[in-house]
């Protein structure tokens, strides 16, 4: 069992509801697999980050693993 | 100086973080929130953002600024609700000489645009809308 923290933000925090949420899991998957778990879709144009840096879709997590969801950005 | 703020920018302390002896160029980028888009009244403009990520990559880009380009640079981002017209962004940069400060400034706003974790949603006449600053591209 792991259990980590997820961070919504933009329009995945407006569909999903709340701002950050905390998961426990029976088995560990990539960050890409547990997107499309949550959303029942696949993460296209999403980016994601593990404890505040990049990583790629099929990073594994781990327990303790601050998740974020990363919509295209809109910055400047 | 990189950070977020939830109150005005002041342009005055950007450039200020940046100045120094070595320095004979300093430029100014100062992003504003545009009151009309594509014909429509926009209300205001709200930012969030991945706050730890957010100044984590800044810094890194500064970083990449300094060993590119010899730049030392500042850069302060709004969040929240800002109005048409107000400060939406400051980046100040510094460098020996010109031309590294006009490459640096573009620099910096780019890979902002693309890699630091901010968001934006237009408020208009229309409704509400997530702008985006690159669309994502098709995947096979």
């Amino acid at each position: 069992m792991i259990s980590i923290t997820i961070l919504y933000f933009a329009h995945l925090r407006e569909t999903r509801g709340v701002s950050e949420e905390t998961m426990r899991l029976e088995h560990s998957v990539s960050v890409g697999a547990l997107f499309s778990q949550i959303f029942n879709m696949s993460p296209v144009g999403i980016r994601f980050a593990i404890d505040a840096e990049y990583v790629s879709a099929d990073t594994v997590i781990s327990d303790g693993d601050e998740i974020a969801f990363l919509p295209p950005m809109g910055g400047g | 100086m990189i950070a977020l703020s939830d109150g005005d920018i002041s342009i005055e302390e950007v450039e200020n973080a940046v100045a120094h002896p070595d320095c004979g160029a300093n430029l100014l980028f100062v992003g504003r929130v545009r009151g009309v888009y594509k014909g429509q009244t926009v209300h205001h403009l709200e930012y969030e953002a991945y706050p730890q990520m957010a100044v984590r990559r800044m810094q890194e880009i500064a970083n990449e600024a300094m060993e590119q380009f010899q730049a030392r640079v500042a850069i302060v981002h709004r969040v929240g609700r800002v109005m048409p017209n107000e400060i939406s962004i400051v980046i100040a940069v510094a460098t020996p000489h010109r031309g590294a400060s006009y490459d640096a400034s573009r620099f910096v706003l780019e890979a902002l645009k693309r890699d630091v974790p901010i968001w934006k949603r237009e408020i208009t006449d229309e409704g509400v809308f997530w702008k985006q600053n690159i669309k994502p591209a098709p995947q096979p």
